[in-house]
């Protein structure tokens, strides 16, 4: 009867409970949509982290990890995968061959891991197939023994990219709320070539300002950009016996990870190939990646491989990135701080919409003292009034949040034409996903309990003090 | 037998500019199935005296004993509870819950005792038809006149079953035609249920239906009279 009671006084000055149960829903609303898009930015993080780069667990020689020496190798990886595929909890089983090269191309070089792979099962473990650029190749094949599979950024930096403002590319263009002006300049530059960002760039700041360059770039590089497949690498690498080898490659595909770092640094080969220019034996690598059927195990059948390969190193992709992790964990902690901040200025309103009631209500309260109602029944009460007065402007505030993190969530929140290019550099992807999980929802919850038994006490202690004869006699 | 004593009772106001004795050196004894006025001018100490009896404000000096326990040795909870169980309050104005209905308002004071669902509803409904308010049960304290709800209020105070109900200025706020009504409902629980009834007024036709008519002047009583 306590709670029918204290739910209908929230209702009796109804204008005054809505103001403060709306700024509690809109105030949950902001804090769980911005957590969850924090969170979101953290996940994705790490699902890029897992599908291109890490997988759940990675297996090296002793050592490996130290200065990536090409004499720390596996013998007989195949073996392994064989044995590995075996467990339980493991979904698929791949290996890389991997070097430090120098990539070569008409004259511009870059520092590159060149890794041989085996096309069939690498698609099993990452989803770097997924990853090709739109016109930009296709992914390796097993017949493809001279292609070599690059990263959108090793591409730019190798000058094996051109803009140009073809038919196509125009159209796109025409698309991205350009003004007519700029489209019909565009359209002068129709078969011309712009060899690097640079020019492109330089070109750009001849027809606007700088600052609307800078965020022009991004889309012109985009909807301009071509790619000259089957231009010639050449990647060059000290061999297992320490002589210089090397082996030319042409473009096969070209893939962006939107982690530029990563898409600067690492090339893919056939990895049959590879081994025998690093004269390595035939069935050798130097990594073997396994992803996992529920992530959740990661760290028992961390441990059961550990017991049948003890003496090789087996590392989560937690301790292969520890950053990912302690970045997500703090994600976590700022988004409660955030909403802890939000709930204590909510707090004050609360505060003082109950200290009002309980001003209005003085008469009630003596009265209800008077007949027999004890002082922790009245302090439940008004208890039990806040909470609930907190809950459910909460409570709103969730069911809006999920509402609209839902609706955005399917397709994302797109801030590639603000930020794309620099989300890109610092590894994030420049569509933004909302995501919450339950657990975070139910910690979410309870602030908000702590925070309406927390506001409740004052004015329940309030509510306490009358003293019954004194409230019946207040005029 | 007597169900109240009270022997030598005082309250001091020490707050005030001047010292201020609202009840002096009072003795009183009231007896079960009475039918009782307290009269007297405004400030003569009707609502202090009447307070110290239902145990909401504490004497200066001099003992109130109830059915033989007295007031003065509860602790706060237990008085707390001695009043749920044996006191029933009608205050002037102000004795409802307004966001509960006529009912509910009478089920809340047997839901404090921890009475049962089925026999909160059972009595709820015969208080309500003691009071002569059958079928008004759903209506909310606004929806009803000030005598219908002094009359929900006498029907609150009956419900905890208490042994006696205290009534300050009950009719104070009423008109004449609500006035007579409430005052046959209350005569007619104290003839039929033998309900103790001690209440303070103001009003001569009121005054005209005690039984027995106690008048204060200054904190003292000046006049006992029972009538046949
Ligand atoms: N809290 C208080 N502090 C100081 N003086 C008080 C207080 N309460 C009552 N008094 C004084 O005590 C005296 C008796 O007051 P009380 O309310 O008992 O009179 P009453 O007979 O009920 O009057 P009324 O008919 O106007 O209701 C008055 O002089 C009043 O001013
Ligand atoms: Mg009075």
């Amino acid at each position: 009867m306590i709670f029918q009671i204290a739910w209908k006084n929230i209702w009796r000055s109804r204008i005054r409970s809505l103001v403060v149960i709306v700024a509690v829903a809109l105030g949950m609303f902001g804090g769980i949509y911005t957590v969850a898009v924090m969170l979101g930015m953290a996940d994705q993080r790490v699902q890029m982290a897992l599908g291109n780069e890490l997988g759940h667990l990675q297996i090296y020689q002793p050592g490996y990890r130290d200065n990536n020496d090409i004499l720390h190798f596996f013998n007989d990886a195949d073996s392994m995968i064989n044995r590995i595929e075996t467990i339980e909890n493991v979904a698929h089983v791949t290996h890389r061959v991997r070097v430090q090269a120098m990539a070569n191309s008409a004259g511009y070089t870059s520092g590159v891991i060149l890794s041989g792979i085996n096309p069939e099962k690498e698609v099993q473990v990452f989803n770097l197939k997924d990853k090709i650029c739109v016109d930009g190749g296709e992914f390796l094949t097993n017949d493809n023994t001279r292609g070599v599979l690059i990263g959108r950024k090793l591409a730019e930096n190798l000058r094996l990219v051109y803009y140009e403002f073809s038919e196509s590319a125009l159209s796109n263009l025409e698309e991205l709320n350009f003004s007519d002006e700029i489209i019909s300049i565009f359209k002068t530059k129709k078969d011309e070539v712009f060899r690097s960002e640079k020019e492109l760039k330089e070109f750009l700041m001849t027809i606007m300002d700088e600052e609307k360059a800078n965020t022009a770039i991004y889309k012109v590089e985009n909807a301009t950009i071509k790619f000259k497949l089957r231009n010639k690498i050449r990647f060059q690498f000290q061999d297992a016996r320490g002589d210089l080898s090397g082996g030319m490659y042409r473009v096969a595909g070209v893939y962006q990870t939107g982690n530029n770092m990563y898409d600067a640094s690492n090339a893919f080969v056939l990895d049959d190939v590879l081994v025998k220019q690093a004269s390595l034996p035939e069935r050798a690598a130097h990594e073997i990646i396994i992803r996992l059927k529920d992530s959740d195990l990661i760290d028992e059948t961390k441990a059961q491989i550990s017991d049948i390969y003890s003496d090789t190193e087996t590392k989560t992709w937690i301790e292969m990135e520890p950053m990912l992790k302690t970045m997500n964990d703090m994600m976590w902690v700022f988004s409660l701080f955030f909403i802890a901040i939000i709930l204590f200025a909510l707090s004050f309103g609360i505060i003082n919409t109950m200290l009002m009631a309980i001003l209005e209500r003085t008469r009630e309260i003596g009265m209800l003292m008077a007949v027999g109602m004890s002082r922790k029944r009245i302090f439940n009460m008004i208890m039990t009034e806040t909470i609930m007065l907190t809950a459910t402007g909460a409570v709103a505030g969730m069911i809006l949040g999920s509402i609209v993190i839902a609706a955005t969530a399917s397709n994302g929140i797109d801030l590639s034409a603000m930020y794309g290019d620099g989300l890109a550099e610092m590894g994030f992807s420049a569509v933004l996903t909302p995501v919450i999980g339950a657990r975070e929802y139910l910690m979410i919850v309870a602030l908000v309990l702590a925070t309406g038994i927390l506001a409740s006490i004052y004015p329940a202690r309030k509510a306490l003090k009358l003293n019954p004869v004194a409230a019946l006699r207040a005029e | 037998m007597s169900i109240i004593k009270i022997e030598n009772l005082s309250r001091t106001y020490t707050e005030t500019e001047v010292e201020v004795k609202a009840v002096n050196n009072v003795s009183l004894n009231i007896d079960e199935g009475e039918f009782t006025a307290i009269v007297g001018p405004s400030g003569s100490g009707k609502t202090t005296l009447l307070n110290m009896i239902g145990g909401l404000d504490a004497p200066t000096s001099g003992t109130i004993s109830i059915n033989g326990s007295s007031l003065g040795e509860l602790g706060g909870r237990e008085l707390i509870d001695f009043r749920l169980r044996n006191i029933g309050f009608v205050f002037q104005a102000y004795n409802l819950i307004p966001v509960l209905t006529a009912s509910e308002n009478i089920e809340f004071i047997m839901h404090l005792q921890g009475r049962s669902k089925a026999e909160r509803k059972s009595r709820t409904d015969e208080l309500l038809s003691a009071v002569g308010l059958d079928g008004r049960g759903n209506s909310r304290p606004a929806q009803l006149s000030g005598g219908q709800q002094q009359r929900v209020a006498v029907a609150r105070a009956l419900a905890s079953k208490p042994r006696f109900i205290l009534a300050d200025e009950p009719t104070a706020n009423l008109d004449s035609k609500s006035t007579t009504k409430l005052l046959e409902i209350m005569e007619e629980l104290n003839k039929k249920e033998n309900i103790t009834f001690i209440f303070s007024t103001h009003d001569q036709r009121v005054v005209n239906k005690a039984r027995r008519v106690v008048t204060l002047e200054d904190g003292k009583i000046v006049s006992d009279e029972t009538r046949k």
